[in-house]
């Protein structure tokens, strides 16, 4: 049987990593790795994977984002740096977007990216942990993560960081994986995730175990209510959340107070 | 049931892309962007009467934010056909809230900073397709938009008057207008003809 949420532990010194528990000190190296080895293959793999519908979803978190020229914008987890392009060009030259990944070669790659896009003189970069983000309080105006929390060990303190950095009526937006919808998708769903994503992996980017455990992150991650509810905790007000291709992914929102 | 009471949520979908779409005027009018975020935090719930729809907008920095139901009560909730809404939001504030049609509950100031905000957003066609599509395929859209626009008011304008000769002059299916007068004076030139044959039978059944 593919599919299977797995219960959590109560294990406190111990943390999901796909379907296994780690030291939670440990998830972050682990998931490292799993960056390290994708970085390189992280955009064809992202066509691939969702038949190129991570481009609407990303585009629709953009619209959702409405950033205005002159805001700053903090990306999270920014990979090679799709929704950073979007915020970049509506910012303008007035506005400021700061890329962030934990991750060097993820962030060396959304670089090169950037640089190709010709998108220079208002991006910044930064190698940061979500947890512990190296801004004064009250620093942005939009602060955005996508398909990043659920890699990150300790969400909920991310979530908390997030609502500190961004500005008094400023919006936090988190992009990610989520629980399908509609009825009879989930089986297909999981069908797809635990057969055709390790064959891609293996065959594509020559790590099937990356992409395992990419399938099984994304069933350990909070479903939309959860998410929500983690938001308001975090300190965010007016939490929503949108579905995207029957709740596969979500987009949620939520405003600093 | 909603906070909106016996109405229904706009879809989410439907939501988001309303959201996306105002927000996107609003962004390009600074002044629009100013009013909506003099709003900040604050709700205003529209109850459709004859739709049964109710709709949640949310004053942001940014923009507004549509939502399903507020977070607890809105500042504001306002009740009426969907025709006074249009009315009211887009006679450029003339009318006002009190010109009739709509209940209001809650902050009529709110309401008012509201409607001056949905009032005062100023579309430009060409803007927006230039930020879309460049300058150059924008301005050649926004022509052939302002052609169609054109076109179709042209039509709009003329159909009915060219359809109406046609149905009088092609297809006799309808009469003309001096048509019309002289078959009305036809009959009544027949009815009076009648009438005093009418009179002349009853003379002459009198005189037998």
């Amino acid at each position: 049987m593919v599919d299977s949420r797995q219960p959590p532990s109560n294990d406190p010194d111990s943390i999901d990593f796909g379907y296994q528990r780690v030291p939670k000190a440990a998830k972050a190296q682990r998931v490292g790795a799993v960056f390290d080895s994708v970085a390189d293959n992280y955009d064809i793999m992202n066509d691939l994977m969702s038949m190129g519908v991570h481009r609407a979803w990303k585009r629709f978190t953009i619209s959702l984002a409405a950033v205005r020229r002159g805001e700053r914008v903090l990306d999270l987890a920014s990979g090679t740096g799709d929704l950073a392009a979007g915020f970049a060009k509506k910012a303008g030259a007035t506005g400021r977007v700061l890329m962030s990944d934990i991750n060097h070669a993820m962030l060396s790659n959304g670089r090169d990216r950037m640089l190709e896009r010709g998108l220079v003189s208002n991006v910044d970069y930064c190698l940061a942990n979500a947890e512990k983000l190296p801004f004064a309080d009250d620093s942005f105006d939009c602060v955005t993560i996508g398909f990043g929390l659920r890699n990150v060990t300790d969400k909920q303190a991310a979530l908390a960081e997030m609502a500190r950095v961004t500005k008094p009526g400023g919006r936090a937006i988190v992009l990610e994986f989520s629980k399908p919808a509609v009825p009879g998708l989930g089986r297909i769903y999981d069908v797809y995730s635990f057969s055709v994503l390790p064959w891609l992996g293996r065959n594509v980017a020559r790590d099937e175990a990356a992409y395992r455990y990419l399938a099984e992150s994304i069933r350990m991650h909070p479903d939309q209510e959860t998410l929500k509810s983690m938001m308001s905790q975090a300190g965010f007000l007016r939490c929503g959340y949108h579905n995207l291709t029957g709740g596969i992914v979500a987009v949620h929102r939520g405003y600093a107070p | 049931m909603s906070a909106a009471g016996d109405f229904r949520g706009l879809p989410a979908p439907a939501r988001a892309a309303a959201e996306i779409a105002l927000n996107r005027y609003i962004g390009a009018d600074a002044i629009a962007l100013e009013r909506a975020a003099a709003l900040s935090g604050r709700a205003l719930t529209v109850c459709f009467t004859d739709l049964g729809l109710a709709v949640t907008f949310i004053g942001e920095r940014h923009g507004l934010q549509v939502a399903g139901d507020p977070e607890g009560e809105p500042d504001v909730r306002l009740t009426g056909r969907a025709a006074v809404f249009a009315r009211v939001f887009f006679s450029g504030g003339r009318d006002g809230l009190t010109g009739g049609g709509l209940r209001i509950a809650g902050d009529i100031g709110i309401a008012q900073q509201f409607a001056d905000l949905f009032a005062g957003v100023d579309f430009d066609l060409g803007d927006l397709l230039d930020q879309r599509f460049g300058p150059v395929v924008g301005h050649f859209l926004e022509r052939g938009a302002k052609g169609a626009a054109g076109l179709f008011s042209r039509l709009r304008r003329e159909l009915p008057s060219q359809a109406a000769e046609y149905l009088r002059e092609e297809t006799r299916d309808v009469i003309g207008a001096w048509e019309h007068e002289q078959l009305a004076g036809e009959v009544e030139a027949f009815r009076d003809r009648v009438e005093r044959s009418a009179a002349r039978i009853k003379r002459l059944e009198r005189r037998r």
